[in-house]
């Protein structure tokens, strides 16, 4: 036993050390040994055990529990039970034991399966009616529907029912291993509806139908179980019981069930609508609906009752935490498909399919089994279905419902468009009649647009959390709408076009943007007198989508346009100015690389924002985000992390948690971080971010390739060269879909790839790779770019490693000289260049050239970028190796000793 | 009654009408008696667990085996909130999580004691089936072992093994127990923290003599 007073110092430290982080437990630990190192023991053992403490209690009660269970239930083997002997449990249930049973006469053998009935789940109420539902259920009789044979009670008044042995695989097992394709699963699902539908024709509703519930026989002949047993069990008319049955049902998994169950709300026809809905997502997807993440039953329940389901196309694109890597690829696999394959066989029609069979309110689902089977065969035979038919509809009003203040978002625009149309014809007529009142008029029209400006916002998936269907359909209306209404005053025009391109571009829809903004400006430069700092906001919209677009040379023409005219208009703008500042600073990473000039303006942005009291905290993270990204191009990655940090918790404190631009700052200090070394800490944000992004903007968006790529490289530095290729593969196939096969950035991720098959020694794969990367640069960045001159570089170590040192050298000085151009000589990405063509002059025994070459840029790298950097590494035992070769032993050794504990060759 | 301190999570999940109905009433009582030191009442008591643990599933073990013990567990979770399905006032409330914690504890312990007398060649593990094997020796201990620490445990620091207990054996969450003593989550986070590590030092026979 341990002294009381020892006892409580060990639950304070323990209590603060929980806290504390591993370095500061280390401190204080050591502290700790000096003053009593059996304290300290005694704390550390507990810490220690803690942190790998799983779930091994609940093991140890589970299996006392198991195995008082295994006791129970075997009490009515080898006793009869109608005309049939028990011999063996099938299986049990939260309401009944299933027995097989023979025939006990032997006149024929006959197999039956017995459910008997947990005296204790049955409502004494319910006994009574139980006989005539049993009748009821008996009259059943259909191919597809296991048959009730007879019924009764034991000696003890136990009911029992006589069923109809099936001897088949449940549903899910059974399309799996047989590796049906969708037609086939749906053939199946078909006949699944077929029984149902016969049942509801006989006023019997399942309510319960889940895979386990389903068996297939050999033969591919479905078998639903329990019709209406669950009605036995939980009526409505003892509603007080019912969250006690349902928990009893449904211990484990209520992911069936649909909203009105839960609520205990009546139960009709339409509740095994819902769950046919549900079995369809099972068996299209290989998922749940709501499983995504591990939740408890509470929140299940909650998000049954509260969220939409993931689309069934987009779910088999994600790869929800927890689960096994590959497992995506697996389940489209078995369905004959590559992931992507599946999701474009879902996305549409069974999308919408599922969703209108899985509608929470019951009276806007399927009016009928019918009507989903229906469905269903219009969309095996290529005809339009009814669910998308009016699907525009539904999806705008939940749209609306779940937006309150899009609600006027229809009210503005899709209909009130027209009113202001009147407003501003109204007001034109007032203009000729009495100035005062129409600048009255004009302000109230102000007051409108801005307030559209607002609703417009909500259209755009940062605030409808994803959902861009809705949102898209909007745009492409309300921009039908305004683009060429002419009888819209100027003013709200120019605001309307530029809200749709803000909420386009946002949608990663920049070619209609930047249509929707060039519109906007021209119609601002038109207006007298022309307000200057709207037509710079205007201008920088349009520069940013342009950027996004690649088209470089056009965006940093209309920033600079931007940036004379907002410093023209004096103090009043100087929010303004910052907003284009840090745009501008972008532009200059993105089209130029070059992060000296882009740091100038980020700073200077920020300079501004420090001066006034009012700034949304949001745009200043936006230009600490921007120092950050500025930073990891300079390669000083202490600092990157230092503003990456600081920008996530403005992000942090003032928006929700899966706000994508919060998910955009948790993906940047993940890779911060990567690079940073601190590879725990920076997958874990990595994941969180992918998660919200791909929940947010779909699994196949740009900011997903981003973190695909970041991942790529953390796997790389982790040594684990197949992942870091996989997740780099990823990222280039995504980007190609979102961003364009032509785009800078897909170009960024093939030079990446070639990089990683570079280092696997894969030459060929590499060169295919960098030269991918370079054709696309051709047509979309500056000959001098420093992704430019790195593929070069690339491209010398390829030819170096084929042996074909001529072009090596080629290659390298194109690297080295636009390197230079860009940076100076005092940069990192510099003195890798000139690392690389020292040694391959070297190569070439062009050694009065080479080795001073090699030599600064060893050095330089060594102060630059550290002796654990693999570029450092990199030259350091190139020129070891000159050395040695030159019988310079003295100097390899000191070189190589200079690298530090890490072994090298 | 956990539903209706949950309820105040759900606001859409109708207010349930929790009828006391004489087995509940009845339950309460023996509860009561066994806690004041009545015997028989255990003896009355430990059929009705059974029960309640038989009318729950083994059904829904069929998963991979590592969830096997685990769902197990869920089980008795289960059987325990409708054990406690009554309607009892706040101050008393406590007092029955506890108590009814205790009582799953014991008639798990029994049980598993009677067997290990059963079976005194191949104790517990052969017991236990071939189906739990992996789930006992993964832990290399089980329940009789836990509840011998959670006995000196609780001589030492008898709120951290009632908390133990109450989430172990009663399946109350950290927020439940919290409400029940009278004290932060965060209290409990950590009694059951250093609780789990104390006990797990013991059974592994760190602690010395």
């Amino acid at each position: 036993m341990i002294p009381l007073e020892r006892w409580q110092r060990i639950q304070t430290l323990f209590g603060e050390l929980l806290e504390a982080d591993e370095a500061e437990r280390r401190r204080r630990l050591a502290i700790l040994d000096d003053e009593d190192s059996d304290l300290r023991n005694s704390v550390e053992s507990l810490l220690r055990t803690d942190a790998h403490a799983k779930d091994d209690f609940s093991h140890a009660i589970g299996a006392a529990a198991e195995s008082l269970l295994a006791q129970q239930e075997d009490r009515l083997i080898d006793t009869v039970i109608g005309s049939y002997r028990v011999t063996a449990i099938l299986g049990y249930g939260g309401m009944s034991t299933v027995y097989r049973a023979e025939r006990a006469d032997a006149q024929y053998r006959k197999v039956v399966a017995i459910k008997v009935l947990h005296q204790a789940a049955l409502h004494p109420r319910l006994r009574s009616r139980l006989h005539s539902e049993r009748q009821i259920l008996a009259t059943l009789d259909h191919p597809f529907i296991a048959r009730l044979m007879d019924s009764g009670d034991l000696a003890d008044g136990t009911p029992y029912l006589t069923m109809e042995y099936v001897d088949g695989e449940t549903l899910l097992a059974y399309c799996d291993r047989h590796g049906l394709g969708l037609a086939r699963r749906l053939d199946l699902f078909l006949k699944v509806c077929d029984a149902v539908h016969f049942a509801h024709r006989n006023l019997v509703v399942h309510r319960d139908i889940k895979p386990a519930n389903i068996l297939v026989m050999s033969d591919a002949t479905p078998k639903l179980l329990d019709f209406g047993i669950a009605k036995l069990l939980s009526s409505e008319s003892f509603a007080h019981t019912l969250p006690v049955t349902r928990l009893q049902e449904r211990i484990m998994t209520p992911e069936n069930a649909a909203p009105e169950q839960i609520l205990g709300k009546p139960i009709t026809t339409a509740t095994d609508v819902y769950a046919l809905g549900v079995l369809l997502y099972q068996m299209l997807t290989g998922r749940s609906p709501y499983r995504l993440t591990s939740m408890s039953q509470l929140q299940l329940e909650r998000a049954i009752c509260m969220d939409d389901p993931v689309r069934p196309s987009q779910i088999v694109m994600t790869r929800p935490g927890g689960e096994e890597a590959g497992e995506r690829d697996r389940i489209a696999a078995r369905r004959g498909l590559s992931p992507l394959r599946l999701r474009a066989e879902l996305a549409g029609d069974l999308d919408a399919i599922v969703g209108m069979a899985m509608r929470k309110e019951p009276d806007k689902r399927y009016p009928s089994v019918q009507a989903l089977a229906d469905d269903i065969g219009r969309q095996l035979q290529g005809r339009p279905v009814a669910a998308r038919h009016g699907d525009w509809r539904y999806n705008a009003v939940k749209f609306v419902r779940r937006n309150y203040a899009g609600v006027l978002l229809f009210v503005g625009v899709l209909m009130g468009l027209s009113a202001i149309t009147g407003v501003s014809l109204w007001q034109n007529h007032r203009i000729a009649l009495a100035r005062d009142q129409a600048a009255q008029e004009r302000d109230r029209a102000q007051l409108v647009s801005a307030f559209l400006v607002d609703v417009f916002s909500q259209a755009d998936p940062f605030t409808a959390q994803g959902r861009e269907l809705t949102a898209k359909d909007l745009l492409d209306r309300g921009a039908a709408k305004i683009v060429d209404n002419v009888t819209l005053q100027p003013e709200v025009r120019a605001q309307l076009l530029e809200s749709i391109g803000l909420a386009y571009r946002r949608q990663g829809l920049t070619r209609q943007s930047i249509s929707l903004f060039e519109r906007a400006l021209a119609i601002r430069k038109s207006e007298h007198p022309v307000d200057p700092r709207r037509t710079a906001a205007s201008l920088a919209n349009l520069a940013t989508a342009l950027a996004e677009a690649g088209h470089f040379a056009s965006a940093e023409a209309d920033l600079i346009e931007a940036l004379a005219t907002a410093r023209g208009a004096g103090e009043g703008s100087r929010a303004e100015t910052a907003a284009i500042l840090v745009q501008y600073g972008h532009l200059a990473l993105d089209a130029e690389s070059q992060p000296d000039k882009a740091l100038k303006l980020f700073t200077e942005a920020l300079d501004i924002y420090r001066q006034r009291a009012d700034v949304p905290p949001l745009e200043v993270a936006a230009t600490l985000y921007g120092l950050s990204t500025a930073a990891v191009w300079l390669g000083d990655y202490h600092l990157a992390e230092r503003y990456s940090r600081q920008a996530l918790q403005v992000y942090r404190e003032n928006t929700p948690h899966d706000y994508p631009d919060h998910a955009i700052m948790m993906a940047n200090l993940g890779l911060v971080l990567t690079h940073l070394g601190s590879y725990s800490e920076a997958e874990r944000l990595l994941r969180e971010a992918f998660d919200i992004e791909s929940k947010v903007f779909g699994p196949t968006d740009r900011h997903i390739a981003e973190i695909e790529s970041t991942l790529g490289t953390l796997y790389d530095l982790q040594g684990d060269p197949a992942r870091a290729i996989q997740a780099t593969e990823q990222a280039v196939s995504i980007s190609a879909q979102s961003r364009g096969e032509k785009h800078y950035i897909t170009g960024y991720y093939f030079e990446s790839l070639a990089i990683l098959y570079l280092k696997q020694g894969d030459l060929v794969a590499a060169e295919t790779n960098v030269r991918a990367a370079l054709a696309i640069y051709a047509e979309t960045v500056p000959a001098r770019h420093l992704y430019v001159a790195s593929a070069h570089r690339l491209l010398g170590e390829i030819d170096l490693r084929k042996g074909d040192l001529a072009a090596a050298e080629t290659e390298m000085r194109n690297a080295v000289d636009i390197t230079l151009a860009l940076t100076g000589p005092d940069d990192w990405r510099a003195a890798r260049a000139l690392a690389g063509l020292g040694w391959t002059l070297i190569c070439r025994d062009k050694y009065a050239e080479g080795e001073p070459l090699l030599v600064a840029a060893q050095a330089k790298l060594f102060t630059l970028v550290g002796s654990h950097d693999e570029a450092t590494r990199e030259a350091s035992t190139r020129l070891a190796q000159y050395y040695r070769g030159h019988h310079r032993d003295g100097e390899a050794e000191r070189v190589l000793a200079a690298l530090g504990p890490r072994n090298y060759p | 009654m956990f539903r209706l301190s949950l309820n105040r999570l759900l606001p859409w999940v109708p207010p349930m009408n929790l009828k006391r109905t004489p087995d509940t009433a009845e339950l309460t009582q023996l509860l009561t008696d066994w806690r004041s030191g009545a015997p028989q009442a255990l003896e009355r008591l430990t059929p009705l667990v059974y029960d309640e643990l038989r009318r729950l599933a083994r059904g829904y073990m069929r998963g991979e085996r590592s969830e096997h013990t685990l769902q197990a567990t869920a089980v008795v979770h289960e059987a325990f909130m409708r054990l406690i399905q009554t309607n009892v006032s706040v101050q008393d409330r406590a007092h029955l999580f506890a108590i009814a914690s205790r009582m799953m504890r014991r008639v798990l312990v029994d049980h598993a004691k009677s067997k290990k007398r059963g079976k005194r060649d191949g104790g517990i593990r052969e017991a236990l089936g071939e189906n739990l094997q992996s789930g006992i020796l993964k832990n290399d201990f089980d329940i009789v072992m836990l509840d011998d620490a959670l006995e000196s445990l609780s001589q030492m620091e008898p709120r951290i093994a009632e908390v133990i207990e109450m989430h172990y054996f009663g399946g109350l969450t950290y927020e439940q127990i919290a409400i029940a003593l009278g004290i932060s989550a965060a209290t409990v986070h950590r009694d059951i923290r250093l609780g789990r590590a104390w006990l797990l030092d013991d059974i592994a026979g760190h602690h010395g003599a």
